[in-house]
Parts: C-alpha cells; sequence; structure tokens
C-alpha cells in the first residue's frame, strides 16, 4: 500500500514537471485532484479496509493530497512567472506610456494661497475689497494727506477725480474696520495697481497679501514673531529677518522687513547685492489715524498691518526674471511650477 | 539724497568707514542704496622738478623741459605753459596714468620733440577753475611723492533713500544729526559770523509779501560790490561729488548751502529788480516769465512768484527767471531764503511738470527756521568767495513765528505699543540724542520739537524715535498671536478653492491675465451696445491705450492666451482662469466687480500617444465637461439650448440653469470662428463662463449618505431607431420619465448614421440598468418597464427598434 502511494508521488512529481502552461496545469489537477482522480481513487478504497488499517491509510492519502496541493501551487506559480517574463519578438518595454492631461494652478495663485494658508494657520481670516476703489479708502482714511508728496510713492490710475484703482490692498484694513469691532485679525490678498513703466521688474497690475492684526496690547514684538514665522514657514526653516525702520502713512512704527538671502544665507551674493539681505515687505504699528477713520479708538487698541508683493516674492523663491511673464501665460512658464 | 562721507564729517565724527556707517544708517532708517568710492584722482599724479626749460625750436609756445620725478630717470616732456621755468616743482602725469576727464597719457612727439608725460594745470589735475598755467608748488616732498599724500582725499558717496516725511534729511547737517544720533556724538554747525569789515549799514531791502499763506517768512539779504569769478577747488569737488556742475562763486554757494543745509536759496541780480523791491504774490493773468533754463512758461494765476515792481523774476519755491540772473558783471545781489506753503510748490511744480532741488524741499516742508541760518551761511561763504561787503540790514518778514511745539509722551503707552519695559531716564536719554529736548515722569515725558522736525506731530511719532534708536530687532518678541481666534474660510473661498481643485484634476492649467482689455475684443464678440458688458470702466490716465479700458468679460484675455500659446507652437489648451470683472454701473461711484469661471479648450480630446491618434474634439465635449464640474461641485442643473450669446455658436451653445435657483450659472459651446481669425493656425476652440455668484448660490450643501445597493442590476441594451432630426436630450428625458422607479441609469453609447439604415434615420443605442431596493429583479418585471418605455417613444416620437 504505502508503496503504492510512494509509487504515485513519484509519477506525479515527474509528470509534474514537465507541466509549462495552464491548461495542463489544470488536467493534472483534474487527474490527480479532480472529483475523479487518483486521490479520490484512493480515498474510494478505505471501505474495502479493516478499522486498524483505514486510520494509518487515511493519514496517508492525506498527506499525500496535501504534498500534491503544495506541489501543484509551486509549479503554477513557477509557470505564472514564466509566462509573464517571457515577451513577444519586437516587444518594446520602454514605449512610454499613456500619460494624462495634468492641470496645475497659476503660480502666483499657488503662492498666494500658500501664504494665505500659513497665516489662515496663525489665526488670520481672509478679507476682501473692491479693486476700484473711493480715493478715502485707498489715501483719506489712511493717512495719505490729499496733494501730499507721500502719494507720489504710489503712481495712481484714476477712473474719475475720487475714483481709482487701489495702489494696495491697504484699503480693505478700513473697510473690514469699520464693519467688524476688534478684535480683528485678517489677510487680504488681492490685485493692485500702479502707474508705472513697464519692465522686467516693474508691472502696472500685480498682487498683494495684506494683513492686520487689532486687539488690546498687541505690541510690536507681536509683529516680528508673526513675520519671522512666516518667514520660516514660506521660505525655509533657516530664515531670518531683520526690521529696519522706514516710513508708511498708515503706520508708525514702520519698518521694512529683510530676509537672509536663500542664495549666500547671509555672507552676502549676487542676488542680495553683497549686503546678505534681501527686502520682502512692509509693516508696521497701525497708525491712530487710522485707527481714527475706522472708528477705534487708538487710546483702547494697538494692532500691526504688514504686506508684500506677491509677483516679488515668487521672484524670489524661484528665481524668476521677468515680471512680464505673469501674466502672459505661456504654457511652457506655467507648467514649470 | 547723494551724501559725501568727507562732507558728512564736517559736521559730526565719522572714523567709521563708509561700509559700517551705511550698514547701521540702513538700519536706524535711512536706506542706504549705494556707496560709491571715489579714489583720489590725484593718486596719478607725483611731484616733478623742472631741471631744465628750453624753447622748442619749431614752435612759439611751446617749451621743452627736462624734468626728475625721482626715480633716476630724466624724461623729456614738451610744455606749452606760459609760466614754465627752470627750476620748478610741479604736478607730472606719466605716460600710462589717467587725468580725471578718463583720458590716458601717452609717449608722444609734440612738432618732431618727444613728450615723455605732461606737466599739469589746476584745470588738467580737476582742481577747481582757476588756471592760468601749471601749478608751481611749494613742497619738501621727495620728487616722485604721489600728489594725493599732497592735496585732495578720497571720497565714499553714500546714496540714502529719503522717505517724503522727512525732508530734514536732504541736506548733509541732517543727515549729520542722524549719524550723531547713532554714534551718541556731537553736532558741529558751521559758523556764520561775519567780522565788522566786511559789513556795510545799508538799508533793508524792501519786501512785500502779499501772500501771506503761500509765503509764510522771506528773508532778504543784500551784498554789494562782489566780484562773479570761478569757485575755488574745495567747493567745486564737493558739488561735483554730488553730481552738481560748478557755475560760479555766488551760484554755487546756493547750492552748496541748498545741500548743506536742505534750505533752498537764490541771489537776484539785484541792479536788475525794476523798483529796488522784492513782491511776493501771486501770478497775474496772462503773465508769462522766463525760467534760467530758458523756456518761457507761462503762468496761471495760482502760481506763486517772485516780482519785482513790474514783472514776476521768479517762480516762488521752484525755478529762478531768466532776467534776474546773477551774471559774471554782477556786483550787487539781494539773497532770497523764504519757506513757501508745500501744497502751493507742489501745484505749481506738478501742473509744469519742473522738479529742481528746491521744489523738492518746499513740496516735503522745508525748516521754516533754517532759512535764516541757511541766509546767514551764505553770506558769509559768499563773502569769503567772491569779496564784496555784507549789508547789516535784514528784511526778515515772518509775520507769525512758529509758536513752540511741545508734543506728551506716556512712557506707559510705548511700553504697550512696544513691548518693551523701558525706564523713562532712558526714554528721555534716547530722544536727546536726536536733538530732541525732553523732560517728565512716569506719567508722561514733554518733548519739545524742533522746527526740523515736521515729521513728529503725534505721540506714536516719538516712540518710532525711541524704536528705531532702541533697534527694531532688539525689542522683546511676544507671542499674542498665538491666542486662538477663529479663521473661519467663507463661502466664496470654499467654493473657489473646490473649482480650483475640480479643475486641475480634470487636467485644466490655471492662467491670470490683465484686468485691461482692448475694447475691440468686444465689437469681435459682436456684444449688442446694450449688453451690460458694454459699460466698462475707464481709466483716465492710463500707460498706453491697451490699459485704458477694464475686462468686462474674461473671454477676450482667454483669446489672447490661446494666441500666445499657439504662435508659440502649443495648440493643447485646456485653461481656465477664476476673476473679477469689473462692469460699470448707474447710480454708483464704484463698479460692480463680479467673479467669473472661464474655461478654454481647444486641440484634441486626449493628450498625443503613440497607440493611436488621439480624436479631436467633439462640439458637445465643454458641455461633458461642464457637467462634470457642476457635478463634482454638488449642484443639479438643466441645460437648454437656447444660449443667445453672440460669439458662440448657436445652435450648440448651452445654457447651464440651476435647479435649486432658476438663475443662470453659466453659457458655453463652441466659439463662431470669426472669433479665431486672429490665430493663425487655430481651427475652433471651446468656452464657458460661470458667474460663481450664482454657482455659490446653488450649492446643496454637504453630500447625504445613500444605501449602497444590496441587490443585483439588470442591464438592457436597445438600440433604436429614430428620425434625424429629433435630439438625445428629448429621447433621453422620455426614457427617464417612463423608465418606472427601478430605472437607475440610461447611458448612450453608440451613435450610427448611414448605410443599413432608412434613410432620414438615425440609430441611438442606449444601456439601460434597472435595480430594486426591495429584491432581485426578475427578466420579466424589466420587459415589462421596457416595453413601457418603448410604447412611449414610439406614440410621442416614433421611435423604434432597430431590427
Amino acid at each position: 500500500m504505502q508503496q503504492e502511494l510512494q509509487q504515485l508521488w513519484e509519477d506525479a512529481e515527474q509528470e509534474l514537471a514537465q507541466v509549462a502552461d495552464t491548461q495542463a496545469l489544470e488536467a493534472f489537477r483534474i487527474k490527480y485532484l479532480g472529483k475523479r482522480g487518483a486521490v479520490a481513487g484512493l480515498f474510494g478504497r478505505m471501505g474495502g479496509l479493516s478499522a486498524e488499517e483505514r486510520p494509518a491509510f487515511g493519514q496517508a492519502v492525506n498527506d499525500l493530497r496535501a504534498r500534491l496541493e503544495e506541489a501543484l501551487t509551486q509549479r503554477k506559480q513557477a509557470v505564472s512567472e514564466q509566462t509573464e517574463s517571457e515577451l513577444p519578438s519586437g516587444y518594446d518595454p520602454s514605449l512610454p506610456g499613456y500619460k494624462p492631461w495634468f492641470g496645475r494652478r497659476h503660480v502666483l495663485s499657488s503662492v498666494l494661497q500658500e501664504i494665505v494658508e500659513i497665516f489662515r494657520g496663525m489665526g488670520f481670516s481672509v478679507a476682501e475689497g473692491p479693486e476700484v476703489e473711493l480715493d478715502y479708502f485707498n489715501f483719506q482714511a489712511l493717512n495719505f494727506p490729499d496733494d501730499h508728496p507721500s502719494r507720489d510713492l504710489q503712481d495712481t490710475f484714476y477712473i474719475e477725480k475720487d475714483v481709482l484703482l487701489r495702489t494696495h490692498t491697504s484699503p480693505v484694513q478700513i473697510r473690514y474696520m469699520e464693519k467688524h469691532p476688534p478684535p480683528v485679525r485678517i489677510v487680504v490678498p488681492g490685485r493692485v495697481y500702479r502707474n508705472e513703466a513697464i519692465d522686467a521688474s516693474h508691472a502696472a497690475e500685480f498682487h498683494q497679501v495684506e494683513g492686520l492684526y487689532v486687539d488690546e496690547g498687541v505690541t510690536m514684538g507681536d509683529l516680528t514673531v508673526t513675520l519671522r514665522h512666516f518667514a520660516k514657514e514660506f521660505f525655509g526653516s533657516g530664515t531670518e529677518l531683520r526690521f529696519r525702520p522706514h516710513f508708511f502713512p498708515f503706520t508708525e512704527p514702520s519698518a521694512e522687513a529683510d530676509m537672509t538671502c536663500f542664495g549666500c544665507g547671509g555672507s552676502g551674493c549676487r542676488i542680495c547685492g553683497n549686503t546678505g539681505w534681501i527686502e520682502i515687505m512692509g509693516a508696521g504699528m497701525v497708525h491712530p489715524n487710522v485707527f481714527k477713520s475706522a472708528g477705534y479708538d487708538p487710546e483702547k487698541v494697538t494692532g500691526f498691518a504688514f504686506g508684500m508683493g506677491i509677483e516679488r516674492i515668487a521672484m524670489l523663491r524661484h528665481g524668476i526674471k521677468d515680471i512680464r511673464l505673469f501674466l502672459e501665460n505661456d504654457l511652457r512658464f506655467l507648467s514649470q511650477f | 539724497m547723494l551724501i559725501s562721507l568727507n562732507w558728512l564729517r564736517d559736521y559730526v565724527d565719522v572714523p567709521e568707514s563708509a561700509e559700517k556707517l551705511a550698514g547701521d544708517l540702513t538700519m536706524l532708517g535711512l536706506n542706504v542704496e549705494g556707496v560709491e568710492h571715489r579714489p583720489n584722482p590725484l593718486s596719478e599724479f607725483v611731484v616733478g622738478k623742472v631741471l631744465e626749460c628750453e624753447k622748442h625750436p619749431d614752435a612759439e609756445k611751446l617749451s621743452v623741459c627736462k624734468v626728475d620725478v625721482g626715480d633716476g630717470e630724466v624724461r623729456n616732456i614738451v610744455c606749452g605753459a606760459p609760466n614754465v621755468r627752470t627750476g620748478l616743482t610741479v604736478s607730472v602725469i606719466l605716460p600710462g596714468k589717467h587725468l580725471p576727464d578718463g583720458m590716458k597719457i601717452k609717449k608722444t612727439k609734440l612738432r618732431g620733440v618727444k613728450s615723455e608725460g605732461m606737466i599739469c594745470s589746476e584745470i588738467e589735475m580737476g582742481l577747481g577753475t582757476a588756471a592760468a598755467g601749471i601749478l608751481e608748488m611749494d613742497t619738501d616732498k621727495p620728487l616722485g611723492t604721489p600728489l594725493s599724500e599732497l592735496y585732495g582725499r578720497e571720497d565714499w558717496i553714500i546714496d540714502v533713500e529719503v522717505t517724503p516725511n522727512r525732508p530734514d534729511q536732504l541736506g548733509h547737517i541732517g543727515v549729520a544729526r542722524e549719524v550723531a544720533a547713532l554714534y551718541n556724538r556731537k553736532l558741529k554747525l558751521p559758523s556764520v559770523q561775519l567780522s565788522e569789515d566786511v559789513q556795510y549799514d545799508g538799508e533793508a531791502f524792501p519786501v512785500e509779501i502779499e501772500d501771506a499763506q503761500g509765503c509764510p517768512r522771506y528773508i532778504a539779504r543784500c551784498m554789494k560790490d562782489i566780484k562773479i569769478g570761478p569757485s575755488p577747488s574745495w567747493i567745486c569737488e564737493r558739488l561735483e561729488a554730488i553730481g552738481l556742475r560748478p557755475i560760479n562763486n555766488v551760484v554755487d554757494v546756493t547750492n552748496y548751502v541748498l545741500h548743506e543745509t536742505g534750505q533752498p536759496l537764490h541771489a537776484f541780480d539785484a541792479t536788475n529788480l525794476a523798483g529796488g523791491k522784492i513782491v511776493v504774490r501771486r501770478a497775474r493773468p496772462g503773465e508769462k516769465t522766463q525760467t534760467l533754463d530758458e523756456a518761457e512758461v507761462e503762468l496761471r494765476e495760482e502760481d506763486l512768484v517772485i516780482a519785482d515792481a513790474e514783472r514776476a523774476v521768479a517762480i516762488a519755491g521752484v525755478m529762478g527767471g531768466l532776467n534776474s540772473e546773477v551774471e559774471a558783471g554782477t556786483t550787487d545781489l539781494v539773497l532770497e531764503s523764504a519757506f513757501f506753503d508745500p501744497s502751493s510748490v507742489r501745484k505749481t511744480r506738478k501742473i509744469h511738470d519742473y522738479s529742481t532741488d528746491a521744489s523738492y524741499r518746499f513740496e516735503r516742508n522745508a525748516d521754516i527756521e533754517m532759512a535764516d541760518f541757511a541766509s546767514q551761511r551764505a553770506m558769509a561763504l559768499m563773502q569769503e568767495l567772491a569779496g564784496g561787503l555784507v549789508s547789516k540790514q535784514v528784511t526778515d518778514a515772518y509775520p507769525a513765528p512758529r509758536p513752540e511745539k511741545t508734543l506728551g509722551l506716556r512712557p506707559a503707552k510705548l511700553r504697550t505699543l512696544l513691548g518693551l519695559d523701558l525706564p523713562v531716564s532712558e526714554i528721555i536719554a534716547l530722544l536727546k540724542r536726536f536733538d530732541l529736548p525732553a523732560h517728565g515722569d512716569e506719567q508722561e515725558i514733554t518733548v519739545t520739537i524742533p522746527s526740523f522736525r515736521r515729521d513728529l506731530d503725534l505721540e506714536v511719532d516719538l516712540i518710532e524715535e525711541v524704536a528705531r534708536l532702541y533697534g527694531y530687532n532688539e525689542l522683546p518678541m511676544e507671542n499674542r498671536v498665538s491666542n486662538l481666534l477663529y479663521s473661519a474660510k467663507s463661502e466664496d473661498e470654499k467654493l473657489t478653492e473646490e473649482l480650483h481643485r475640480v479643475l486641475t484634476s480634470l487636467g485644466f492649467t490655471e492662467v491670470m491675465t490683465s484686468s485691461f482689455m482692448d475694447p475691440r475684443g468686444l465689437d469681435l464678440m459682436k456684444l449688442e451696445s446694450d449688453d451690460p458688458r458694454r459699460n466698462l470702466v475707464t481709466v483716465r490716465n492710463p500707460l498706453v491705450s491697451f490699459n485704458e479700458k477694464m475686462r468686462s468679460s474674461l473671454l477676450p484675455g482667454m483669446l489672447d492666451v490661446m494666441k500666445v500659446n499657439v504662435h508659440r507652437g502649443e495648440d493643447q489648451l485646456r485653461i481656465y482662469q477664476i476673476a473679477r470683472v469689473y462692469l460699470s454701473r448707474d447710480g454708483d461711484k464704484l463698479p460692480q466687480e463680479p467673479t467669473r469661471l472661464s474655461i478654454l479648450l481647444a486641440g484634441s480630446r486626449n493628450p498625443q500617444h503613440w497607440s493611436s491618434n488621439p480624436p479631436e474634439l467633439e462640439e458637445g465635449d465643454m458641455a461633458g465637461l461642464a457637467g462634470a464640474i457642476l457635478g463634482a461641485l454638488r449642484i443639479p442643473f438643466d441645460m437648454d439650448y437656447s444660449s443667445d450669446e453672440p460669439f458662440l455658436n448657436s445652435p450648440r451653445s448651452i445654457r447651464f440653469i440651476a435647479k435649486k435657483t432658476g438663475e443662470l450659472l453659466g453659457q458655453g459651446g463652441p466659439l463662431k470662428g470669426s472669433m479665431l481669425e486672429d490665430i493663425k493656425g487655430a481651427s475652433s476652440a471651446q468656452v464657458v463662463e460661470f458667474h460663481l455668484e450664482n454657482l455659490g448660490a446653488a450649492l446643496t450643501g454637504h453630500a447625504g449618505y445613500k444605501a449602497l445597493p444590496a441587490f443585483p442590476a439588470l442591464k438592457r441594451d436597445l438600440a433604436l431607431l429614430l428620425h434625424v432630426d429629433l435630439q438625445w436630450g428629448e429621447l433621453s428625458e422620455l426614457v427617464q420619465k417612463n423608465g418606472g422607479k427601478w430605472l437607475e441609469s440610461q447611458a448612450l453609447f453608440d451613435v450610427y448614421s448611414g448605410d443599413g439604415i432608412p434613410e432620414g434615420t438615425k440609430s441611438y443605442a442606449i444601456r439601460l440598468k434597472f435595480r430594486s431596493n426591495d429584491g432581485t429583479l426578475t427578466d420579466q418585471q424589466v420587459d415589462k418597464q421596457i416595453a413601457r418605455i418603448l410604447k412611449a417613444l414610439n406614440e410621442s416620437l416614433n421611435v423604434i427598434l432597430r431590427s
């Protein structure tokens, strides 16, 4: 009996070694493991055995079946691997695959979004305002007196005598504070306009993000902390900021912020004109006259404001040399970002 | 503002290097935009001795000299100066060296005699204008010593950005005052004392001020018996260092004092002032004057002028007149030092488009108290340079002297704003470094504001002074921002972000185009004259005609993008833009600025691949995409084919209507061919424009969960034969209506017309899917429903099953 089983196993093993495709595998399975296969036949003979012989024989047939199944599975795998690695003649595996359309945001739009998200994480909400704006909101309420040289800082497109294209996003400060009591923590992304001759670094229409935080007891320290955090998030954790006194009519004290040059890390190179620093934005503590325009009491609240040019920031980070590329929309440009 | 470091050092000690100073000034708020090193030009010249001097054999006026410059070689130099002679110590420049004007000296032959260098005059050395011949020197220095060790200095020119609030920094003294504060040093002002013997007792020069508002102060000082001539080298050097051209001793002094004190001055030839007086008045109707640059200016009645008894002799605060100019023969002069109203000067300057050093300063508020000091300083310098006598009688028309001004500064306020706990004594000490007298206590510090600090008007202005001297970067960093404030995203923001997400995932690239447009784009779009998009916002002072009109539609900009790209060889366009348009409206000064989404599609349907040629876009593709986008936003909508956009191919263009609001969401479809005439190489494009406010209103909120089907679906395919004019929309609607509650979906999977079916018909094959939530459907149940559909199709639309 044992010998018969052993013989069966050896035959099967030999036969299996010859099996080379799925069809033959199936034939093998039917012959040995099928309903009327060899193993089933062996089980059929159980009836003819004595009660003493049966358990040992049953055990032996079960073992044989397990070994056959195991061998079949292994062979199956080997056959399928072989089939997969076999190539029809002339097959070129390096042919390019199908590339679906790939869409992306405009680089300015995504930089703007990224900046807004960083400030959103610090509790700033987004506010917006009109681009065609009243002189009052763009200048007067922001402490630019009528007919004052400070207006020369921002050459303006006029629609009417007192209607203009906003030269900065700052009018939204006034519009927002007029409608909302403190505390206020907003960022204002948007398009602005300056009547400037256009060249590689000057555009007549560009984008800014403005920020404003007003509450009781806001200090200049809050301002520097906020902007330092932004610079690290946006330009990299090694980025440092320094603040220089400057003049803006709507902040006092006013500052310009420089960041450590990413070209040289601060030691001086061509990008930063050998100073180690690159100017990135203007900022300051909200001027009391601005609070008064907006109906806030400068004795009760203090606040800071800042503003940055998105084109400038995007040009700095991505090394873009010509500001005119942004509105030209050459897809070869847009697809780089 | 250009600052010469040498000049600056007259008023304050600056042992620091120019680079250090520039860096420190920048951090103090005087942003230095550049530092230029000017080496001493005299380093090119050396001390030499004329050993022999003989007449040139062939030239009357030339001499041939043997010159020793201490290097053991005796050089032959031909010289044309009348004063050259044996034994003189002279300034020599050798071949290979450069004159200050850049000319390179070469070995040469003059009338046949070789010349190895040049013996120089002061003019040739770039030292002033006085030179009748070569410089005769008296020095113990050995021969060959560079002249830079004897004369002249190297200098650094520092370009300081002066903000409009700080007119006091538009002169060297003003900048020196900041430097003194920066390094805590003393400011030294020049002496303006005149000795008795250079003064005379004359009459005070009569000045009448007709417009005291336009001219709150006018000082006139007189001189007589002066001699106009060139200025000495030290003053020329300084003027040239900051880019000014020396003219004569009197004009040079007025320029020098302007750049020293920031106070503009003007000198009149006294004999040219008719009636011997000065009148400050508004211009008369039709009055004209000729300015120093010889231009004739037609004055307006608002223009403030300086006049004599008869005519205008200067435009006040802007420019002097030709008729009263100080000239070579002038002996008597009147010096004006005045204060003119900033906005009056600004208006006149803008109208006549004349910006001068004077107008620039008056516009920004000159220092009314500095006027007298500057006038005295100029007298002293002119007397020194041009001789003559200075009148003891001074006219100072200053009817309302500036009252003393003080400002309060509460230490508590300073501490709140800066987050800096500075003791009172330290605040006071910092203010004093800026020449701001201050005293006070914990409650309040009183600060006297000098006239040169017109910018200090409020408590915060003083706080900034303290902060910038203390150092912005030394302020303690606080962290109140970590106090959470709720920063919600508005619904508009969410919608916009969702649109960006959906569109980019559909393979669309975002573009951003100009807010301006060429209004001819609207003609191309064939918009009616009463279309709201014809109500354009117009810029009155555009840069170029291109940016005169603001866009009322995104389409022209999208076509510009298509044009740019097609012309550069990229004809596969899947682009979109979410941006504002500007629509002028009656009854409101400000236009509407609604946001639109514009999508443009051109080229093939799929990207190019070697496996097969990608099909061109079908005309319904935009409708399909737009539907997908609305579906992704969960905006239920209806479509109809009644779009009236004149630039769309009308039978194929679609209106999308929100089911929720009934409002128009947008319109789209294939562009008329005429829209693309301008774009060589483009045959077709499809566009759609959505109104964002209407999309927002049509949103239906978060998606609601529907239980997944528990039972299998049954599918049936029907090949239908229908009249060629029958539309899918109509057919599909009828199927839906008669499909019963089990009809889950229907899809068109084949369209055929041609051989094998009757003339005048077409075949649409549709796949219907039925499913019940209550159990597995049987064939009989579905057959019944199919029969009902076919019956309705046949009865209403004459549609039959294709055999």
